[in-house]
């Protein structure tokens, strides 16, 4: 099916497309005024082999704008304000999208940050029975063997685990969580200012999909930030890292890291204040949330 | 026999009679659905896309629709006043709901002509 401009129409499913379109005569004249500014740019071109360098201002090329840089609603599509999502009207929009053939469901805070729901950390179940609960994943990863958490973990200050394999990390202070690699200087500033930690691995870094070594597909889950915008993202099939990362870096985010994937639990309030859960619940030592209250 | 647009993701199906339709207008990678009983539904899809499956999943009714530019489809029989000049379509449901619309004075110059044209 051929392209449209603003100028046509067509009806649908007719053979010959049923277009109409009309070129506007003022069309044929600004046709003919770029035609005129060519030939005076390429006349004045041959006459001033050597311009001087401010004369060459007005023609050099613009730097290449980055997907990045774009305002993240021109990017991913959100539903506008007065649209409802799956979620609770005015907090969190649930959506669904396709990248690349890999469906993504996109559960997103209807805000832009820092003014967002508070974020915290926290070891244990959420309280099903909380009704200020919008929105809890499974963050860090823990260990099968030892039921340990694995990389640096810090939750109110209090630092409960260590190590630094998994480059990716969120640190939140006074409830805005930040996504990012590295991540020393934040972990301190956690540790001192009673805010909280986790890491977990990088899967998109400045627009750029790093996605990380372990092979083998399952269902996926991140925490992506694009633009004043934080999102979680699950993936509807099981996926590499290689393909999800590649498909949350052409979406447009900026920044994602890995959340616990798998089967493992998400629950959000819907609209009505209905508690939605997916996956499963992993009772055990250490199991951890990441989580958004109203 | 009524033909139906069936729209489905990996989380839900929506399905729409072809009367039902009243007019979709695009949101950048989404397109909202504007029904006849006043319901709006949100989906998924870019408005191409949408046009591809009304033209596959309703191959005699797709005929009744008209694609207006890059952002619109509009059931003709909704249509109740077309104004070039202003760049106003405005359209009714059968349960007497009014929709203004814009659109470009060219493409609205070509949706009159074709109206008019179907009167003779």
């Amino acid at each position: 099916m051929k392209e449209i401009d603003d100028n046509e129409i067509r009806i649908i499913g007719a053979s010959d497309g049923g277009r109409r379109h009309r070129w506007p005569w003022y069309g044929w004249l600004a046709v003919g005024l770029v035609l005129a500014a060519l030939v005076a740019v390429a006349v004045a071109v041959l006459l001033l082999q050597t311009p001087r360098e401010e004369e060459n201002i007005g023609l050099t090329p613009a730097p290449l704008q980055r997907r990045g840089d774009l305002p993240a609603s021109d990017r991913v599509g959100f539903p506008s304000p007065s649209e409802r999502g799956r979620g609770e009207a005015s907090s969190l929009r649930v959506f669904d999208t396709m990248i690349n053939d890999v469906p993504l469901t996109i559960y997103s805070l209807d805000c832009e940050l820092p003014a967002c729901p508070r974020a915290s950390l926290q070891v244990g179940m959420p309280e099903r029975e909380d009704t200020s609960l919008l929105l809890a994943v499974m963050a860090a990863d823990v260990r099968a063997d030892n039921r340990g958490i694995v990389g640096d973990f810090v939750v109110d200050g209090r630092q409960l685990a260590r190590g630094e394999k998994k480059d990716g990390y969120c640190a939140i202070l006074d409830g805005v969580p930040v996504v990012g690699r590295g991540g020393e200087s934040d972990l301190k500033r956690a540790v001192d200012g009673k805010g909280s930690f986790f890491r977990q691995y990088v899967l998109v870094s400045e627009g750029v999909a790093m996605p990380p070594k372990p092979k083998g597909k399952n269902h996926r889950r991140a925490l992506c930030v694009m633009g004043h915008r934080m999102f979680v993202v699950a993936s509807g099939d099981r996926e590499s890292y290689h393909d999800f990362a590649t498909a949350l870096a052409d979406l447009g985010v900026d920044d994602a890291i890995a959340l616990v994937g798998s089967e493992s639990l998400l629950m959000y309030r819907a609209e009505g204040g209905l508690l939605h859960t997916i996956g499963t619940s992993y009772e055990g030592d250490n199991v951890n949330f990441l989580v958004w209250r109203r | 026999m009524n033909e139906w647009l069936t729209l489905s993701t990996s989380g839900d199906l929506l399905r729409v009679a072809a009367d039902e339709l009243v007019y979709a207008e695009a949101d950048g990678n989404y397109t909202t659905l504007v029904l006849a009983d006043g319901d709006r539904r949100l989906v998924t899809l870019q408005l191409g896309q949408l046009e591809r499956m009304i033209a596959q999943q309703m191959p005699q009714a797709s005929q009744g629709y008209v694609r207006i530019g890059k952002s619109l489809i509009v059931r003709l029989e909704s249509v109740r006043y077309v104004h070039p000049g202003k760049g106003l379509l405005e359209l009714r449901n059968p349960a007497g709901s009014k929709y203004e619309l814009t659109a470009s004075r060219e493409a609205l110059k070509a949706l009159k002509e074709m109206l008019e044209r179907n009167l003779k």
